[in-house]
């Protein structure tokens, strides 16, 4: 057996006893089995700890969900729309240049997390190709190749790319749609998604909905959280 | 829905269950708590973190078997926690919690904190700048205590070795990230 095969059976608990002998042993003889194991039960911990924090804070937003409605939102609303009125008119001249400006600052197309772990079959060759493309920037054959894997199948992740390749190409209201849908479906890239959709939101002027976007981004996740804080703001 | 079924979409990390069981039970935890003495603010907390607690041990399978009622057994858990912040408050006597503290052997309780060391949170940082595959994959191993087996048919590899390798490269990420 690997040496590394007796972390894997010590995580999964299916170590024997003399498997957990041996692994003893080693613990105590060889410095650097012990050290990877030592930085794996560390890792261990911590994601205990990180899944801890999380589950707190989500569960603090049960809580404030819930228990607010006496005072009156509409109110709060109301006032907030005039006010946002206002400043429109004051600032949407000299804002058309500025949102642009940011979201250049601000965009960056997400970097393939997918590619690297597809291999083999017919239908992967072709995600490889369309990441290929896609890390080439040679965004107008990424999307072809994207369309050719969604009409097989509808695949958020995969989704998720095309938006960022059509926010390069410029298609931003298109990318919105994508984005949009996204969000309301899936949580697996949720915090990506709203990212890139207040980006997008942005680069189409709705400094509203972008706004909106960030803060909710804020409250779920800490994906981009010192940029999204810096972004909402410049948008103030 | 049935006690059973509940106890089953916890234990698959159902969060909408769990809040629904977290917000079916507040009240009267709180109601609990004050006759222990202990303020609302303090109550909600503890809540919060019996919640937690809960959920950590339905993951590890200690509910499979559970012969209570989720209610008693999720106020049991909070009895403990109440005892604990108590004596953290000095406001306990010696002798009460002695005697009860028998009451929480077959608990199995988790003391709920959330202190990281500093190369703990140097590692969650470094996690949190993972890909969301290796998020996934890593979370599942470690905090959930998926075998590669289960991880192969929930995240769709195509056998154990590629996900074993997929690990170790996620792993490596890791490191990397750390020592730049």
């Amino acid at each position: 057996m690997d040496k590394s095969d007796y972390i894997l059976k010590y995580f999964d608990g299916t170590l024997s006893k003399e498997e957990l002998q041996a692994f003893n042993t080693l613990l105590a003889d060889d410095s650097d089995f012990k050290e990877e194991f030592e930085f794996q039960k560390e890792l261990q911990d911590t994601l205990v700890l990180n899944d801890r924090e999380q589950l707190k804070k989500e569960i603090q937003n049960w809580d404030t969900t819930k228990n607010k409605p006496r005072f009156k939102p509409w109110m709060a609303a109301a006032s907030l729309l005039i006010l946002l009125g206002i400043s429109w008119l004051f600032f949407s001249k000299t804002q058309l240049n500025s949102t642009e400006d940011l979201y250049a600052s601000y965009f960056e197309p997400y970097r393939n997390i997918v590619q690297p772990i597809v291999r083999g079959e017919y239908k992967d060759d072709i995600k490889s190709k369309a990441f290929k493309a896609y890390e080439a920037k040679d965004y107008e054959n990424a999307i072809l190749y994207f369309n050719t894997i969604l009409n097989e199948e509808r695949n958020t992740t995969i989704l998720f790319y095309k938006a960022n390749t059509l926010l390069q190409l410029n298609k931003t209201s298109e990318a919105i749609k994508i984005l949009e849908t996204n969000v309301k479906n899936t949580d697996t890239l949720q915090d990506r998604n709203l990212w890139y959709l207040s980006l997008a939101y942005l680069k189409d002027n709705n400094i509203d909905a972008s706004k909106k976007t960030l803060k909710q981004l804020l409250s779920q996740s800490k994906f981009k959280s010192k940029e999204a804080k810096t972004l909402i703001e410049n948008l103030d | 829905m049935i006690e059973s079924k509940i106890l089953e979409a916890l234990k698959n990390d159902d969060k909408s269950v769990l809040k629904s069981v977290y917000l079916k039970h507040k009240s009267a935890f709180i109601g609990f708590a004050k006759t222990y003495t202990i303020d609302n603010e303090d109550a909600l907390d503890i809540y919060q973190d019996a919640i937690i607690a809960l959920r950590e041990n339905a993951l590890k399978g200690h509910l499979d078997n559970l012969k209570s009622e989720l209610k008693t057994y999720l106020f049991s858990i909070g009895k403990y926690m109440f005892y604990k912040r108590l004596k953290e408050k000095k406001k306990l006597h010696l002798i009460h919690s002695t005697k009860e503290t028998n009451d929480f052997e077959e608990l199995e309780i988790t003391d709920i904190d959330y202190n990281f060391n500093t190369r703990q949170r140097q590692l969650q940082t470094a996690f949190t700048s993972l890909g969301m595959q290796c998020r996934t994959l890593l979370n599942l191993f470690y905090m959930r205590g998926f075998t590669l087996d289960e991880i192969v048919e929930e995240l769709n590899y195509n056998n154990k070795d590629v996900a074993k390798s997929q690990k170790s490269r996620c792993l490596k990420s890791l490191k990397k990230i750390i020592n730049g």
